[in-house]
């Protein structure tokens, strides 16, 4: 496992390194000196700062009380099927995303409307700073949550007991039970979440309000298609690297190692039942989580109703493009998996031992979203230009793009199951002699299963959305249903695009589901 | 499961049976952890059935998990004084008499993953002293101790019982635990009571269950 | 069980994918836009037709915009796959023509009636339209008359526009400001700012939010009006008329030097401003033929009004002053 993770961890670097080496040696006149003292780099830098650091800070302050509802309401029903419909927006496509917000929260949204009807002169104004918050936050609470959660589920039901046992208030139980536990998987969610903040794009522009409003990611763009500056591009992608990255540590380092003690060994047990006060109270952020996420979900289904019966749709084009679709998407979740698996493995082992290599195995797990999308396809691009051509090259091209950006997803997810696992079964693994391929199929197969269908099935409904790589490598015959949708929305077919989002979003779901229930068994959940 | 059991106030009584019988499930259902579906928990004629476990004058060791493993073992005890940790002069003592009966006088700014299997239980013992409630729920706190330190701490809770007036309740699966400190033994199989009485008679008695369970016929 | 997963999505692609070229016949390869060669495009129209007259097929590679077709043969020079170069507009001309890719298109551009004279020897023109500003005339009853009200101080109804960094209608009005307003266009830009919903990314991120009622007013082209009428049959979209005149865009098309198809290049270029192209290219890609089409033109565009004077700069001077120009418009609309 060791050996496998070194492999997987060089291959990540080596792949991001040489896109970027790539980018520097195109012709270009980077004046990385002039860049570096620029005005517009520091604009950028502070904006992106600006909306990152807030986006991540409201996700998470509204992510912790919502992930601790779902934990100690563990058995409403529904409760499984809303988790899972709350996780939609993680995997929306952003134009997508940005419809549905609209819709609801938009000058002539759903909330205006309720808001004119109750007589109010107000309006909602989302465009600027607050717009890009909300539509950060709309993304990320259903991430922050699914980081979290298995947080609260790692806290051993006799600990629950005790505070039972010992009265103590829901300060004193949050203080001493859930804000050491928090140390542990707050900085990697905040981390995550800031990350994605700051590699935001199409989101920024639409609903940022002007050109004030500008990331890291915006820039590259602009070298790259305006400038035709591929160097200088590099440049900036390796300036938000250098933030994210700082990020990253700063984040490791929160996490300390102190708090890993004896509460380990009962793992994945439950909240007990009706003990928990403030059932009204869970139940309430429960209530406000969904509404909020929810109702711009819910816009984008009528809407796509309303297209279905307006538009009239060429059902074979559209199979054809769910086909593809689904053709890049699940060998890149797979991927995903054989990549991330290696490091997350390696890093459990690694904690007890050695936790600064496990701590390192963490930050390039999670490198692939410290990079600029659009500079890793372009280097990607350009490498695979010298070896493949056509039709293989914008297949392997889209595949091994979303492969990288799901790899950090994947090893998130897979980490509290895998590190629960190593925890409880590597000892008597090593007394019992079984390893390798044995002890996987045996022992850890078995225990990760639901974790690892979980982490696919978010891969592939991730990569189901993509659209840098399919943009990026486009081959007329590679249509696939997100390029589809931008294909309408370009020919002014607005009901049409409405309606493929709502197939976009049926397939995500299904795919999800379909792929958590095939890989991960009938004990996933 | 239905459990039928009446134990006199300072009895020491152990309670063995297969894995599954549900001999933690009882203990839950006196501590509180979980709700009968029917029927009623007594203590000294109060019914305690629809009680908060904090409220209930009982106190559970647990097999595992008793410890906060970020919090000092004089923290670790004085949560039984305080749940919020705001220990006065009086409560700080109090904790320190307390882990001076326990053995551990000094450990107090240890943390407890400094501290071995025998120590951590100890600690935990002496936050159940420091709650002063007159019922001690022992889930197989000391199954992970060997042979001469769970004598030991039997010694402990014997000796402590004897001078605070305890009332104990000790989940098991070893006989030798029971035979050792119980003086009244339970037998559960399959989600009932048994069979109650002292210990000597209920390990030799003859009823099929418990020989089954003993694994030998009665010496 | 891995090289069975990875035959097994061959295949999916394979048959998922469009029947790839015979092996037989020349290929044609054309790098284009993603539109154009959608379902809704031009391309499925164009395509049979040539195919039938040229004895060959067309190989389409698609990308997502007009600069993407820059940016790639820049970064494929002389490597290009591409024969024929298709959606560049007039800002970009100039940049490409410099890469020295681009080879004399030697058609006959006689019957050409664009509002401008033509005489490019490298591009040949497809199509046109004007940038205009598009309102709901449900809404805003009266629009700004000028670009000049439009950019007056004080408040007025919102309008949505686009990134001139990152759209081709955002860099026409960053044009169409900087021609009409000179040295005023940093304070333009700073007024029209106050008026602004929001700048996206793309033009269909704005329209898309105009037609969902955010605002009355979106930057587009005075032919989206015709859209609606013939598709939808409502004239509740309006493009404003503006004093000044309309700046214009004019799609061209190339052939590159590197192509080993130079014949079949050339037939298309041609093709491309034929009769039988151009009677295809209004109702799928809503802009004007570049030759007269006579009654062949649907009565939605013969309806719309012209505007009074089309606005362009020299494809050089925009090359040039871009940069300058986009940081003008970041330091006045950007605070």
């Amino acid at each position: 496992m060791r050996i496998a993770s070194l492999f997987v961890a060089a291959l990540l670097i080596a792949g991001i390194g040489a896109a970027l080496l790539m980018l520097f040696t195109q012709a270009g006149g980077a004046d990385i000196a002039g860049l570096l003292r620029s005005v517009y780099l520091r604009r950028v830098l502070e904006f992106t700062l600006l909306q990152a650091g807030l986006s991540t800070a409201i996700s998470i302050a509204l992510g912790v009380p919502v992930a601790r509802a779902f934990a100690a309401e563990s058995t409403f029903p529904g409760r499984r099927l809303l988790l899972g419909l709350m996780s939609l927006p993680i995997v929306l496509p952003s134009l997508v995303a940005v419809f549905g917000i609209v819709a609801i929260y938009g000058q002539n949204g759903v909330l205006a409307s309720l808001l004119r009807g109750l007589g109010v002169a107000a309006r909602p104004d989302i465009y600027g700073l607050g717009g890009v918050v909300l539509a950060h936050v709309f993304f990320n609470l259903p991430l922050a949550v699914r980081l979290l959660l298995p947080g609260w589920q790692s806290i051993p039901l006799e600990t629950w007991r005790l505070a039972a046992q010992l009265g103590m208030p829901g300060w004193a139980r949050f203080r001493l039970i859930e804000a050491p536990m928090l140390r542990r998987y707050l900085p990697q969610a905040a981390a995550a979440i800031f990350l994605l903040c700051v590699g935001s794009f199409a989101i920024v522009l639409a609903l940022g309000g002007g050109p004030g409003a500008a990331t890291f990611e915006v820039a590259v763009f602009e070298a790259i298609r305006f400038e035709f500056d591929p160097p200088r591009a590099a440049l900036l992608a390796l300036c938000g690297l250098a933030l994210n990255l700082a990020c990253l540590t700063l984040a490791q380092q929160a996490v300390g190692e102190a708090a890993l003690g004896t509460g380990w060994r009962g793992g994945g047990q439950v909240w007990p039942v009706g003990w928990s006060r403030g059932r009204l109270q869970n139940g309430l952020f429960l209530l406000t989580a969904a509404l909020f996420v929810l109702a711009p979900v819910v816009a984008t289904v009528t809407d796509g109703i309303a297209g279905l019966i307006q538009a009239r749709l060429n059902w074979p084009a559209l199979a054809r493009a769910a086909g593809i679709s689904l053709a890049l998407a699940v060998p890149a979740a797979f991927a995903a998996l054989v990549l991330a698996l290696p490091l997350v493995l390696a890093e459990a082992a690694a904690r007890a031992r050695n936790p600064r290599r496990a701590g390192w195995l963490r930050v390039i797990s999670a490198l692939p979203i410290a990079v600029s999308p659009m500079a890793l396809g372009l280097g990607w691009f350009l490498i695979l230009r010298l070896v493949v051509e056509g039709l293989p090259r914008a297949i392997l091209g889209v595949i091994l793009l979303n492969t990288l950006m799901a790899v950090p997803f994947v090893a998130a997810i897979l980490r509290p199951a895998v590190e629960r696992a190593h925890h409880r079964h590597e000892r008597l693994c090593r007394a019992l002699g079984i390893a390798g391929w044995r002890r996987w199929r045996l022992i850890d197969w078995p225990v990760l299963r639901p974790g690892i269908g979980m982490a696919a099935a978010l891969a592939a409904a991730m990569a189901l959305g993509d659209l840098v790589g399919i943009g990026l490598f486009g081959d007329a015959r590679l249509r696939n249903l997100t390029l589809l949708l931008y294909d309408q929305l370009g020919a002014y077919r607005m009901e049409g695009a409405a309606a493929t989002a709502l197939l976009l979003l049926l397939l995500v779901f299904v795919t999800y589901q379909g792929i958590e229930r095939m890989v991960g068994g009938r004990a996933a959940a | 499961m239905r459990f039928d059991l009446a134990v006199e106030l300072g009895a020491f009584l152990a309670i063995i049976g297969p894995s599954g019988a549900g001999k933690s499930t009882l203990l839950s259902l006196i501590g509180g952890f979980e709700r009968p579906l029917g029927g009623r928990v007594l203590v000294d004629g109060v019914d305690i059935t629809a009680m908060a476990p904090a409220a209930r004058p009982c106190t559970t060791l647990f097999q595992d998990h008793n410890l906060f493993a970020h919090l000092t073992v004089e923290k670790n005890v004085g949560l039984g004084l305080d749940p919020g940790l705001r220990l006065d002069a009086a409560q700080r003592a109090e904790v320190a008499q307390a882990l001076a009966d326990v053995g551990l006088t000094g450990f107090e700014q240890r943390l407890p993953g400094q501290l071995s299997g025998g120590e951590r239980q100890r600690v935990a013992i002496a936050r159940c002293l420091v709650r002063h409630r007159p019922i001690l729920l022992l889930d197989e706190p000391f199954a992970a101790l060997g042979p001469g330190l769970r004598r030991e701490m039997l010694d402990l809770v014997r000796a402590l019982r004897d001078r605070v007036g305890l009332t104990v309740l000790m989940v098991t699966h070893d006989p030798e635990d029971a035979r050792y400190a119980a003086d009244r033994t339970a037998f559960i199989a399959s989600g009932r009571v048994v069979l109650v009485d002292a210990t000597e008679r209920v390990l030799e008695s003859s009823v099929p269950d418990v020989r089954a369970y003993l694994g030998s016929s009665p010496e | 069980m891995i090289s069975r997963r990875w035959a097994l999505l061959a295949a999916v692609i394979a048959t998922s994918a469009a029947a790839p070229a015979s092996a037989d016949k020349p290929t044609l390869t054309i790098y284009t836009y993603s539109s154009f060669v959608s379902e809704w495009g031009p391309g499925p129209a164009l395509q049979p037709l040539f195919e039938a007259q040229c004895g060959c097929s067309i190989n389409w590679v698609s990308l997502e915009d007009g600069a993407a077709l820059l940016s790639r043969l820049k970064l494929e020079g002389v490597q290009t796959e591409a024969d024929i170069v298709l959606g560049l507009d007039t800002n970009l001309t100039a940049e490409t023509a410099a890469t020295g890719l681009i080879a004399p298109h030697e058609a006959d551009l006689s019957a050409l009636t664009l509002p401008i004279a033509w005489d490019d020897a490298n591009f040949v023109p497809y199509d046109y339209g004007y940038f205009a500003v598009v309102y709901d005339s449900q809404i805003l009853p009266n629009p700004p008359q000028s670009l000049a009200e439009l950019t007056a101080p004080g408040d007025g109804p919102k309008i949505i526009l686009m990134d001139p960094r990152t759209s081709t209608p955002g860099l026409g009005l960053l044009l169409w400001v900087k021609q009409v307003a000179g040295d005023g266009a940093a304070e333009a830009w700073t007024n029209l700012a106050k008026k602004t919903l929001t700048v996206t990314k793309g033009w269909s991120e704005a329209y898309g939010l105009f037609l969902k009622g955010e605002a009355p007013m979106v930057l587009s082209y005075t032919t989206s009006p015709a859209y609606h009428v013939m598709m939808e049959s409502t004239d509740r979209y309006k493009a404003a008329e503006f004093a000044e005149g309309n700046y214009l865009q004019v799609e061209v098309a190339a052939r590159l030097k590197t192509s080993d198809q130079p014949e079949l290049a050339k037939l298309f270029l041609a093709f491309l401003t034929s009769r039988a192209a151009q009677e295809k290219l209004p109702t799928t890609n809503w802009m004007y033929p570049v030759i007269d089409l006579g009654d062949a033109l649907p009565q939605a565009f013969r309806d719309l009004k012209v505007p009074a004077k089309a606005l362009l700069m020299p494809s050089d001077q925009v090359a040039a002053n871009r940069s300058a120009w986009i940081e003008e418009w970041l330091n006045s609309a950007g605070q």
